[in-house]
């Protein structure tokens, strides 16, 4: 286009920069202004939970804390057995992402890589099971699990989370990135499918795994709709579930201690976002774009 | 927040199952039957799962949907009665109303600050200033909803909270975010759009990345202005991605539950309460399992037919490069 | 779908068939399940004990402390075993839903822990009737049953029998801070004070610019004692007929158990009523009018701001029962801090209460050990041990007492807890049909229309009325 500028005039470049930053200035501030607003609940979290239980809710609010309760986070286990909580939703997500992993894996290999009758008919009902939402099955799910006597316990949230679509999906889209040159190589050394699977296709595909396990373990990690409805007992309650319990009979829990435990809940998934913040924006680009 | 919660098949081209690209060499009879067998074991427990746990149950919620069944004794057919009753029940036709309010509220407000962010994000600043906004904007994506929802109910409070005190300072009457029926379905889109806007800003982000920069330079220097640039350039090169994040968007918004749940309860009256509520009250609470599948029902028909309609619309619409 | 759709008649007509075949499977399973009690586990036995399962409504801390109490049971009682199930809900409503579904998923229970709430949801389907035990240890039962109100035994019938032995109740009384009444100059709360007191004491105390009155919306303790002391309810109230086995046995000398009944049937709706209207007009007056009260929070109320606001002075009173003293005491609030009154009189002093006891399952196999163990849950030693602290009030008369509410932990007038049982015998129950867990969610649904103005109360009164209409009509 056109690569040939005639030389405007110095004082219109200036004032053409002096625009240009003025408009830079503006974003700059407007994106500092909703940066602190997406930041403000988890400051006020924090510093209300470091306040004397008697006075966290009382204004005005303060933003830095002067208190330092610490009994709080104490009290956060004296009040419910937030171990046990934190346990179970490592237990869940844990156990969700293997067995999806594995389950998901198996499947994309399948699709990515064998032949076999059927294959556009299973991938596009199996694709289907997206449009399912959980809440359009939850009642039977429920009777079901009452049946098989899985009700309220933690089998009764991880299993049906062994099978995703979405997973089988993600993964699928790797493995046929994955050039065939190593997989020939070793089919020609009279490796069986299931070596070829995992010596050759896994590792290679170690990055789309570890996007679709920290994406799993998020979303298990936070979820409250299904624990909510088929866990009963105390002891089986993931931390989703575990918080509303601490805010307790009426509401009685102080603010203070709910909001530690709160913040107890988030430090997990703080750490992971820290040490894989590239990969879980790596994993929704990936989906979002490539699809 | 359902990061891997990915609906929305239809809208992702390269569905299309290719034929296996192996150039095999002589394939012999035995060695593809011996392949297909082993794809079927590999396929197996996925489709196990999935007949157990999606197909079966949604054959069964229908089934259910024309029972009348509390669990503690047996179910009984009733035809065609849960549906009748619901065709009159004021509060599940209030309840498809706020969701349906609640998921283009939010879907706009989303989709709108997102792709502004996004846009402002790609000015000129140092690398180190968008990593902190990114990081900044995307921290609530991963947080639970519950968390969330919990930390905005103290928050939002009418008499003590924090958002109050600064709105009559600066001389504003106390909004009643979660007591009155003109506020908290709105508040409840406030926390929701506060929760999920990191997660369109990133995929804007990397749908704005892939935009190559000659055409930006070219406008630019055409002396085309910022927001006819937006209106003529990004947005129609961006739709692949706007439509995308619309898809998501929508589908989860159909499915709000925990933020209005802790929040408000449904209330005041039910002017926040979600279908996903009624659902959950009908089934868990008053243990109508027979017409808690019915109101399931009709969520299911209408995600489907939504996933269908963009299904068309991207096909209409999108301007893929 | 979005691939070759020409292409995937077939296909899809394979793939519907094969999800058909699973879902009418599971249907089959559903359709196919025997009734309940033909598919309940047998008593459960461990080392040759029977063990009966027991619900308990409340966090594991509290579920250990019940284990513990019943332990001082089996250990006298080694063929017993007791095993504690603790159930977490904000408020009854959802505790009884939970309850429901572990039954619903096969879980076998033998007694569960229900309030007046949820009484007669369980003695219409779940629970056993206890009349049969009590005639045959009448001997025993005499030593309690003279210690207990009647209106609280008559709380726990349905249709002319007993189902539970009352353990606790609390009242909605009027919990206060003199100091604030005093500083203002308002009409110190008493035993014989009105609404009109009740009122300039609110108005005094809203200009000084803190709050009168702070109370939360649910069954007990919300709008309702206002309801109840302008002469209205929100059902309409009628004896069951029967019981007379009870009271010509056991209570045939107390004057306050004259004209009992089987039982309260809560059969009508009469929510629009015109002194529910009223009443309800006052509540949204209190808050918008004379900012006396703030907003009550959805459903469950935030009882932790309640406490916090009292606490720091800025809440001269709230309703309560005894249950709350423990919780006064843990945020500092200490016995010159705060006094217990009755309601203000208005067409009446009728006062609301709720009661809580052990019901024994339908399906247990193991009803003469509960029965036990109901007795064991009801002895003097029991009840005070639960009740020591602040924690609520002892069903039984001779426990109410300053053994109890000590001077170091208060109130003053203690006494007011139990004489609100004596002392106004129209004192009632909750009003807690069989579908209480939906009365509950129509109830607080339509006082918060009220009270944030959404509707006027007679509008929203309206609405409540239709509705509850409706859900007695289709319970049947």
């Amino acid at each position: 286009m056109a690569f040939i500028v005639t030389p405007e005039p110095r004082r219109a470049v200036m004032l053409r920069r002096l625009r240009a930053s003025i408009a830079d200035g503006t974003v700059f501030l407007l994106l500092l202004g909703v940066s602190i607003v997406m930041m403000a609940p988890f400051i006020w979290m924090l510093s209300t939970s470091l306040r004397s239980p008697l006075q966290s809710f009382l204004l005005p609010p303060k933003w830095i804390p002067t208190d330092w309760q610490w009994d709080n986070y104490a009290a956060v286990f004296d009040q419910v057995p937030f171990f046990r909580f934190f346990l179970n939703s490592v237990l869940i997500s844990g156990a969700v992402v293997i067995g999806q992993l594995v389950t998901s894996a198996m499947a994309a290999y399948a699709f990515a890589r064998l032949r076999f009758p059927g294959k556009g008919m299973l991938f596009v009902v199996l694709m289907s099971s997206l449009m399912v939402p959980i809440q359009a099955t939850v009642i039977p799910i429920f009777v079901l699990l009452g049946e098989l006597r899985l009700a309220d316990t933690l089998w009764a949230v991880i299993l049906p989370g062994w099978s995703s679509a979405f997973g089988v999906f993600l993964l699928r889209q790797y493995f046929l990135t994955i050039p065939n040159d190593l997989e020939d190589a070793a089919r020609l050394d009279g490796a069986t499918h299931w070596r070829i699977f995992v010596d050759v296709v896994l590792p290679l595909a170690r990055p789309a795994l570890a996007v679709l396990a920290i994406l799993t373990f998020n979303q298990y990690w936070n979820e409250f709709f299904r624990p909510f409805i088929f866990l009963t007992s105390y002891e089986n309650f993931p931390l989703p579930v575990g918080l509303v319990t601490l805010q307790g009979y009426l509401g009685n829990g102080s603010v203070a201690v709910v909001l530690a435990g709160v913040a107890l809940s988030l430090f997990p998934v703080l750490v992971l976002y820290i040490f894989t913040q590239r990969y879980l924006i790596e994993g929704i680009t990936l989906t979002g774009l490539k699809g | 927040m359902a990061l891997s919660d990915r609906p929305g098949s239809a809208s992702l081209p390269g569905m299309t199952v290719p034929v296996s690209p192996r150039s095999g060499t002589g394939s012999l009879r035995g060695e593809q039957r011996r392949e297909a067998r082993a794809a079927y074991v590999y396929l197996l427990p996925v489709f196990v799962l999935f007949v157990v746990f999606v197909a079966g149950p949604l054959i069964a919620s229908v089934v259910l949907s024309f029972t009348r069944y509390d669990v503690v004794s047996e179910p009984v057919g009733i035809g065609l009665d849960n549906y009748q009753r619901l065709a009159g029940d004021e509060r599940v036709i209030i309840s498809f109303r706020n969701t349906f309010v609640f998921v283009i509220l939010s879907t706009l407000l989303e989709i709108t600050i997102a792709l502004l962010l996004a846009v402002g994000v790609q000015s000129r600043m140092p690398t180190f200033l968008r990593y902190v906004f990114r990081t900044a904007f995307f921290l609530p994506v991963i947080t639970s909803s519950t968390a969330i929802a919990i930390i905005f109910s103290y928050m939002f409070s009418r008499d003590f909270g924090v958002i109050n005190y600064y709105l009559v300072q600066l001389g504003f009457e106390r909004v009643p975010w979660l007591n009155s029926t003109q506020w908290s379905l709105f508040t409840i889109v406030l926390a929701s759009v506060w929760q999920r806007l990191g997660f369109t800003f990133i995929l804007f982000v990397a749908g704005l990345q892939n935009i190559p920069r000659d055409i930006y330079e070219a406008a630019s220097i055409d002396g085309v202005g910022p927001f006819t640039r937006l209106r003529t350039l990004t947005i129609p090169l961006l739709s692949p991605t706007i439509l995308f994040a619309t898809v998501i968007g929508v589908i989860a918004s159909l499915q709000v539950f925990e933020t209005p749940f802790i929040m408000t309860r449904g209330g005041p009256g039910d002017s926040s309460r979600t279908v996903v509520m009624m659902i959950q009250e009908s089934a868990f609470q008053n243990l109508e399992f027979g017409y808690g599948s019915a109101i399931a029902v009709i969520l299911f028909v209408v995600i489907m037919l939504f996933t269908l309609l963009q299904f068309w619309m991207s096909q209409r619409w999108v301007h893929y490069q | 779908m979005a691939a070759a759709p020409s292409r995937l008649d077939r296909r899809s007509l394979l793939a519907g068939a094969s999800a058909g075949v699973a879902g009418s499977l599971i249907a089959t399973t559903v359709a196919a399940r025997p009734i309940v009690p033909e598919r309940r586990a047998p008593a459960l036995l461990r080392q040759g004990a029977q063990v009966v399962r027991i619900a308990q409504f409340g966090s594991i801390e509290d579920a250990e402390t019940t284990k513990a109490l019943f332990d001082q049971f089996t250990a006298t009682n080694p063929d017993i075993q007791v095993e504690v199930i603790p159930i977490e809900a904000p408020d009854w409503d959802q505790y009884f839903t939970k309850v429901l579904a572990l039954i619903a998923s096969g879980d076998t229970l033998d007694i569960c822990f229900v309030a007046t709430e949820g009484l007669q949801l369980f003695a219409s389907r779940l629970a056993s009737p206890l009349d049969d035990y009590v005639q045959r240890d009448a001997a025993q039962m005499q030593e309690y049953f003279s210690d207990v109100a009647p209106s609280l035994i008559e709380a726990m019938m349905y249709e002319g029998s007993l189902y539970s032995l009352p353990v606790d109740f609390n009242a909605a009384n009027i919990f206060y801070s003199p100091q604030q009444f005093s500083e203002v100059g308002a009409t110190m709360p008493s035993a014989t004070w009105t609404i009109d007191d009740f009122t300039n004491a609110m108005r005094a105390i809203a200009e000084s610019g803190r709050y009168g009155f702070a109370w939360t919306n649910r069954l007990w303790g919300g709008a309702i004692p206002w309801l109840f002391i302008n002469g209205g309810n929100v059902l309409t109230e009628e004896k069951a007929p029967g019981g007379e086995w009870l009271w010509q046995s056991f209570y045939a000398n107390d004057p306050a158990a004259q004209g009992r009944g089987g039982g309260i049937r809560w059969a009508n709706s009469q929510a629009n009523a015109a002194p529910n209207v009223e009443a309800l007009q006052y509540l949204v007056d209190l808050t918008h009018e004379l900012n006396a009260a703030p907003n009550p929070a959805q459903a469950e109320g935030d009882q932790s701001q309640v406490i916090a606001l009292f606490s720091g002075g800025q809440l001269a009173s709230f309703p309560a029962g005894s249950y709350l003293i423990s919780s006064l005491a843990a945020s500092g609030v200490t016995p010159e801090n705060f006094d217990v009154t009755f309601m203000p009189r208005w067409k009446s002093q009728r006062h609301q209460f709720g009661t809580a006891g052990y019901v024994i399952m339908n399906d247990s196999l193991a009803k003469d050990a509960a029965w036990e163990l109901l007795k064991f849950r009801a002895s003097s030693d029991v009840i005070t041990s639960v009740a020591a602290g602040g924690n609520t009030t002892p069903a039984r008369r001779s426990l109410a007492s300053d053994a109890l509410w000590t001077p170091e932990l208060g109130p003053k007038s203690y006494n007011v807890f139990y004489d609100t049982l004596d002392l106004f015998p129209d004192t009632a129950p909750i009003p807690a049909p069989p579908p209480a867990v939906e009365m509950a969610n129509i109830f607080t649904r339509y006082v918060g229309l009220a009270m944030s103005q959404d509707q006027t109360p007679q509008e929203s009164l309206d609405g409540m009325h239709r509705e509850l209409t409706d859900l007695l009509a289709r319970q049947g």
